[in-house]
């Protein structure tokens, strides 16, 4: 039984969602991004549908989608939008530690958008390199050196931020 | 794993609760689907009527007697008549885009190049050829005084050989409004480029018919304004009575939606012009232009 949009939104939107958020960085981005693509899902919901793998299908989409967004609509929502993140209560004996990982969420908004898809990718969805460079539409080759670089970025930054 | 691979993945994991609910997520995808269906069937008819202002981007044809005929021509606003669910038409189109002179300048006997344009839309909607006939067709001149449209159409159909889908037939102050409506264009002859407005397009109108319909169309292509419905029904519009669309302009505007990526290539007859007339005919025009660069107009 070949699976319906709906069947399909049901099962796989909070984790698109997630994935978008760690994208994005923020909610509204987010939901914008998210949106978007699933319109475009199911405008095209019988080539996913046929595809081996609807819900890497959709990964791919939206990840493009965050990527060359310059054209799509939602960027400049998302410019028009753009609200700083509401601040998340933290544990004071943890303060320092977590000020640091806001620091770096931070910095992961000044990375080119590949690099931090390939961020994401492996660092939170967990996907082997050979998998990543599906999504990204790349060699495996590509897919590591842009990770080091990023890496790399991020190692700086946080020396120069301490 | 390194420290800042592991403060990453605390990163990403400590920020998993900013991720939005996804039941009013869902809810928007549905209303933004609903527009977005609406917003295809709008850019059908927007497009329609993108093909009706680069088809009405005219061309100067003599046209003295023309204002006497019996004639009526259809009004532009035969578009909201037109339902936005067309199908898409599969081929090649051509139309034939005939100037007209309003009927003040016409009285004054004032004479004209005598040229009609024909664009041809290739099969595959990536290339929209503007094709400038040989002025030397008195057999045009005639017919325009006598028939109007219809016998204009029906003589080029009988030297080039080519069925038209839809003649435009546009009167210049119709096109001055367009040209005026889009702020101005840039017509380049021989790599000099100047700035036309509604005030000096006319001349050049006469002159160089094809690469003031090119600046016209690639205008109105690149600006946007072919997925703008706003733009369009403002250009409509402005062109108001002075656009007319005979033939099958319902193939025609069925197929116009998809030409908003379409490439505007200018291209002048040679003197020998049966080849080129036997690839417009073909839809082989890319393969001319490929062998014929120098009749490319740049």
């Amino acid at each position: 039984m070949p699976v319906t949009y709906e069947e399909f939104a049901d099962s796989r939107l909070s984790a698109l969602l997630r994935y978008a958020t760690m994208l994005t960085g923020d909610p509204h981005s987010a939901e914008d991004l998210v949106q978007e693509t699933m319109v475009k899902v199911q405008l095209n919901w019988k080539r996913v549908q046929r595809s081996d793998s609807p819900d890497g299908y959709v990964r791919r989409m939206l990840t493009n989608q965050f990527i060359e967004l310059r054209r799509g609509s939602w960027w400049r929502r998302v410019l028009l939008r753009a609200e700083p993140d509401p601040s998340v209560p933290v544990p004071s004996d943890h303060a320092d530690r977590s000020a640091e990982r806001d620091r770096v969420w931070s910095m992961l908004s000044g990375l080119p958008r590949r690099q931090r898809a390939a961020l994401v990718l492996r660092y939170y969805e967990d996907l082997p390199d050979q998998e990543i460079a599906d999504v990204l539409g790349c060699a495996v080759g590509t897919v590591r050196s842009s990770i080091s670089r990023a890496l790399a970025t991020l190692r700086t930054e946080l020396v120069e931020a301490r | 794993m390194s420290r800042i691979e592991e403060e990453l993945r605390a990163t990403f994991e400590r920020h998993e609760d900013q991720t939005p609910a996804t039941g009013p997520v869902r809810d928007k995808i549905n209303i933004a689907w609903v527009r977005a269906k609406r917003r295809r069937l709008l850019l059908r008819t927007t497009g329609a009527a993108a093909a009706v202002v680069i088809a009405g981007a005219a061309l100067p044809i003599v046209f003295q007697q023309w204002q006497q005929s019996a004639q009526q021509p259809t009004n532009v606003t035969v578009l909201s008549s037109i339902g936005p669910s067309e199908p898409a038409v599969a081929g090649p189109l051509d139309v034939l885009v005939i100037g007209s002179e309003n009927r003040l300048t016409a009285a004054s006997g004032d004479p004209h190049a005598d040229t009609v344009a024909m664009i041809h839309i290739s099969a595959d909607r990536s290339r929209a050829y503007v094709v400038g006939l040989p002025r030397a067709e008195g057999s045009l001149r005639n017919s325009v005084a006598r028939g109007g449209p219809e016998m204009t159409t029906g003589i080029v159909s009988a030297f080039t050989g080519v069925d038209f889908t839809a003649t435009a037939t546009v009167d210049y102050r119709a096109f001055r409004a367009i040209t005026d409506a889009v702020n101005g264009i840039e017509v380049c002859r021989s790599k000099q480029c100047e700035q036309l407005d509604a005030d000096t397009v006319t001349p050049v109108l006469r002159t160089d018919p094809e690469r003031v319909l090119q600046a016209l169309a690639t205008r109105v292509i690149t600006d946007g304004t072919v997925t703008d419905p706003g733009r369009i029904a403002e250009l409509v519009r402005a062109g108001g009575n002075g656009v007319t669309m005979d033939g099958d302009t319902r193939t025609l505007l069925g197929a116009a939606a998809t030409l908003a990526d379409a490439k505007i290539v200018a291209v002048s007859a040679p003197k020998d012009p049966e080849d080129l007339y036997a690839a417009i005919r073909s839809d082989g025009l890319a393969e001319w232009v490929l062998a014929n660069p120098g009749h490319v107009l740049r």
